[in-house]
């Protein structure tokens, strides 16, 4: 709005919008500061500035909850989701957003109803059915299950972008002899890239983050994903809280530097279709 | 090469029926230009023959195959959008070969075809670039570029000028023609623009609500319209078209267009006494003469070669279209009259020349 | 041809939801403990789910919990939503802090606030209690547990709300908001004849989602509290988890699972209506 506001009624809308970051950003701080103290010195008091920086935190936090091996589990276990929603979800999303089956509406209709659906309805039989099949601690059979999670969302949004694409360029194509897959690969699939970018992003998001499944399904050490390590961690050690501090900071790092490089598509990603016109 | 062959074709969107029972054959090496109002089935029938649309009832044939239910890539046909819908992530020189590039022809084959295309089009130190990064008249003339690589036997363009200034149509309309000329492909090409019609047309179809009024050559259909709504949509400023009576009472039989004017019919016509006519006269072939019909002159636009005067009688108005400059003034009465032998009547309620 | 390019997703997704779905369903109406036979015993788990006390507790703290959801997030994301659109500068560093909450790990937001926030011992509390106040981890409390969690839960959602208003009132045409302006409406007025009323359908979708969310609350009740203390903190589906993976009496966790199911359906059911009505457009 580009009303000229009086100078107090813009203060107060500061100060109000300030508190509100405050808000969102103080317990962030405190995981910062306190990752570098040692409990002693947290337990005088969690606001002080560390004496010294204490940086074996991180090293003992690292070794704790065995990083090295879960973070390339965790690291795994995304490529495979992101890969497995692009690659399955694009296409729907194309068929979708131009309505190339008469199926269409049933099977956005589906698709909507499952992302309302709860992990309890789908778990149990899931994970004894896994059982039965040796599927347990296999990270491939969770990124399927997490490809099943996150591709309706994934695809309403992908299909915003599709229908953004002209319909004439795949005309243009059709004439100009493409296959019906040329159409997809060769017309949609590059001009759809900032979306796919936004999918992989938020999904990436999610399965970094995934608590519930990863903790169900990958149970063994070596299979572990770096957050259900370091909830484990968390619950042995609870009393060394500068150890526990460095963890969360090791673990919210990597999405949290994405997060800022890329916080548009992150936003737009997450929010969108959620916004009614 | 080959001809385009339009046989009943009918189409219905749903419940709407878009296109009603056309027949067209259109001659090997043709440019044929379907004219008609927004929203009359021109695009539908040229999507048709595409392929980009189904048929409802009725066959299409390309040279001497019925292509009905063959996809758009067996038809061997090229295709120019209004919009040109150039593939944003593709340059210039990947645009134009993409078809060659669908059909995996050798790459030296692709890269020759192109860079003769683009030598044509004087597209030749724009390939390397990207759509967004060119002028619209540019894009325009990459779009031809692409039909015109892929060496189809018809082309088809919906609109293809219409997005560009009006100075940049008039030449890119000459250029298309100057095109068919040399090459002599067999050309479907649809406008909403009468000029552009009758300018680049072998020959015109007219169509209206889903019908075609009429085809025929361009001077043909000027001279020679069929009914009303063709005589009113070709020609610019369009053909003035009055209500009126036909009076044989006199010497001479007159229309008699209002209480107080009335204006003369040819003589060697079987009208009827008191029968409600159209009285059709296009602008140019109205006079100023001295013993004509008295009107107002409302508004005078010189366009530099000829003058259009707006008139009126009464609640009615006409146009003229002077070839002289005219010292006038508005409000100023003058006399009009018609050359006779261009006066064109038409029945009142059907709309039919008589 | 387009068919196969579905094939993909569906597979997927009704092997991994649709099926096992149905089989809860089935499951409702067994005994199983996960590795024996499965034995067919009609209704007997919806009996024993209608006389267990624990479940009605988990039920109302899901009522609470949705409560809360409906009000305060709604209230807060709105008012942050409509001040970021009459400030000129910085709008987007504080949508992205808002926002910054949302994108971290529920384990770690749970860690970080029980450890900084509410440990008595090194924790806020601990500080201000130095400061002369009695206050104790409502997480150990019965009576603050479920609340405790909340405002955790609450913490980390408020700025995802704020940035969806934010997004729609964007929307709503500037001259609607400067000619209401300039005719003299205040904020109040502003926000109640202008901003709320075009934004409508989105809080429309925002509370649909609330409720179907609020019956799907897991995490941060299962990581903080485990439902506990004494129960306090139950809620569905951590009381189903519960029955299935520690009690192993996976027919009656199905049983659990079919009531959560049932609430989330029919606010689904809205859902799915506003959503195809956009699609079918
Ligand atoms: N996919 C469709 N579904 C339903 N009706 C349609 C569809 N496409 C076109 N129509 C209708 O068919 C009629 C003819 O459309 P068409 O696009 O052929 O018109 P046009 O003559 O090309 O007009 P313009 O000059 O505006 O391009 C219009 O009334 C239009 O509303
Ligand atoms: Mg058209």
């Amino acid at each position: 709005m580009n009303l000229v506001e009086s100078r107090t009624t813009t203060t107060i809308i500061y100060i109000i919008l300030a508190i509100a970051a405050f808000t969102a950003l103080f317990p962030i701080a405190l995981m910062v500061l306190n990752s570098l103290k040692t409990t002693p010195e947290i337990a005088s008091s969690p606001l002080a500035l560390p004496l010294t920086p204490h940086w074996d935190n991180y090293t003992h936090a690292w070794q704790g909850a065995k990083f090295s091996k879960t973070f390339i589990n965790s690291a795994v276990l995304m490529s495979m989701t992101i890969f497995l929603v692009l690659s399955t979800g694009s296409l729907t999303a194309y068929v979708l957003a131009r309505k190339k089956i008469k199926a269409w509406k049933v099977i956005t209709a589906y698709l909507l109803a499952t992302t309302t659906a709860p992990i309890q309805l789908f778990l149990f039989p899931l994970y004894f059915g896994f059982a039965k099949l040796g599927l347990i601690n296999n990270v491939f059979a969770v990124s399927v299950v997490y490809c099943a999670l996150f591709s309706p969302f994934s695809i309403m949004l992908l299909r915003t972008y599709f229908l953004a694409v002209p319909k004439e360029l795949e005309e243009a194509a059709l004439v100009d002899g493409a296959t019906p897959w040329q159409v997809f690969s060769k017309v949609y699939l590059p001009m759809v890239w900032p979306g796919l970018l936004t999918v992989a992003l938020i999904v990436g998001l999610y399965t970094w983050n995934e608590f519930l499944i990863a903790t169900t399904f990958l149970q063994a050490s070596e299979s572990r994903t770096a957050v259900v390590s370091y909830f484990l961690l968390s619950g042995q050690y609870s009393t060394d809280w500068g150890d526990l501090m460095a963890g969360a900071m090791l673990v919210t790092a990597p999405i949290v530097i994405l997060f800022i490089f890329l916080q548009r598509h992150f936003i737009e990603g997450m929010t969108g279709g959620s916004v009614k016109g | 090469m080959a001809q385009v062959n339009i046989q009943n074709i009918e189409k219905f969107f749903g419940e709407t029926e878009v296109l009603k029972n056309i027949s067209l054959s259109i001659e090997d090496g043709e440019f044929l230009v379907l004219v008609g109002p927004s929203g009359c089935g021109k695009s539908t029938l040229l999507r048709m023959i595409a392929g980009l649309e189904d048929i409802t009832v009725g066959d299409i044939s390309i040279g001497d195959k019925v292509v009905n239910n063959l996809p758009p890539k067996e038809r061997d046909i090229s295709m120019v959008f209004q919009n040109y819908a150039l593939y944003p992530h593709l340059t210039v020189a990947q645009n134009m070969g993409f078809s060659l590039m669908l059909a995996r022809a050798p790459k030296a084959e692709q890269e020759r075809r192109v860079n003769e295309v683009a030598v044509i089009l004087g597209l030749t130190n724009l390939l390397e670039r990207k759509p967004k990064q060119l002028s619209g008249g540019q894009r325009q003339r990459v779009a031809m570029g692409r039909a015109i690589v892929r060496d189809p036997k018809v082309y088809l363009f919906d609109e293809p000028l219409s997005n560009l200034d009006a100075k940049l149509r008039v030449a890119m309309r000459a250029e298309i023609k100057l095109m068919h000329q040399k090459i002599k492909t067999t050309s479907v090409y649809v406008t909403h623009d009468q000029v552009e019609a009758m300018t680049m047309a072998n020959r015109i179809a007219v169509m209206n609500a889903g019908r075609i009024e009429q085809i025929g050559k361009p001077l043909e259909i000027y001279d020679n319209p069929k009914n009303v709504f063709v005589a009113g949509f070709i020609g610019t400023p369009s053909m003035n078209l009055l209500a009126a009576t036909v009076d044989l009472s006199g010497n001479a039989p007159l229309a008699v267009l209002s209480a107080d004017l009335s204006l003369p019919l040819p003589l060697d016509t079987d009208l009827k006494e008191g029968q409600k006519i159209t009285y059709g006269i296009r602008p140019e072939h109205l006079n100023i003469a001295s013993n004509g019909a008295p009107v107002k002159v409302n508004v005078i636009e010189p366009t530099g070669s000829e003058t259009h005067l707006m008139l009126s009688f009464g609640e009615e108005s006409l146009v003229l279209v002077a070839r002289d400059r005219v010292a006038l003034s508005p409000g100023e009465m003058i006399n009009v009259a018609p050359d006779l032998s261009r006066v064109m009547i038409f029945d009142l309620e059907s709309g039919d020349r008589i | 041809m387009h068919r196969l390019f579905v094939i993909p997703t569906l597979l997927i997704n009704v092997s991994i939801i649709l099926i096992p779905a149905l089989l809860t369903i089935v499951l409702a109406f067994y005994r199983w403990d996960g590795i024996s036979d499965p034995t067919f015993i009609g209704f007997a788990n919806f009996e024993k789910l209608w006389g267990d006390r624990i479940f009605w507790k988990a039920l109302k703290n899901n009522f609470i919990w949705t409560a809360i959801f409906l009000v305060f997030p709604i209230a807060i994301g709105l008012l942050a939503a409509s001040l970021l659109l009459i400030i000129k500068r910085g709008r987007t560093l504080l949508q992205v802090i808002y926002f910054l909450p949302m994108i971290i790990a529920t384990v770690i937001t749970a860690r970080i606030w029980q450890g900084m926030i509410y440990n008595p011992q090194n924790g806020i509390i601990a500080l201000l209690n130095q400061y002369g106040f009695e206050l104790r981890d409502p997480l150990s409390q019965t009576s603050t547990a479920l609340f405790g969690v909340a405002v955790v839960d609450l913490w980390h959602w408020w700025g995802f709300m704020a940035v969806i208003f934010f997004a729609a009132m964007r929307q709503v045409s500037q001259e609607q908001i400067e000619s209401a302006r300039i005719e003299g409406a205040n904020y109040f007025q502003l926000m109640r004849w202008v901003l709320i009323p075009a934004i409508k359908p989105t809080i429309a979708l925002m509370m649909i989602m609330t409720v179907i969310w609020s019956f799907l609350v897991f995490d941060f009740i299962y990581i903080m509290t485990q439902g506990g203390p004494a129960f306090s903190s139950e809620v569905l589906s951590t009381m189903a988890y519960r029955k299935a993976f520690y009690e192993l009496d996976v027919g009656y966790a199905a049983t659990s699972a079919l009531v959560i199911s049932l609430f989330g359906l029919t606010a689904a059911f809205f859902y799915i209506r506003i959503q195809n009505k956009e699609g079918v457009e």
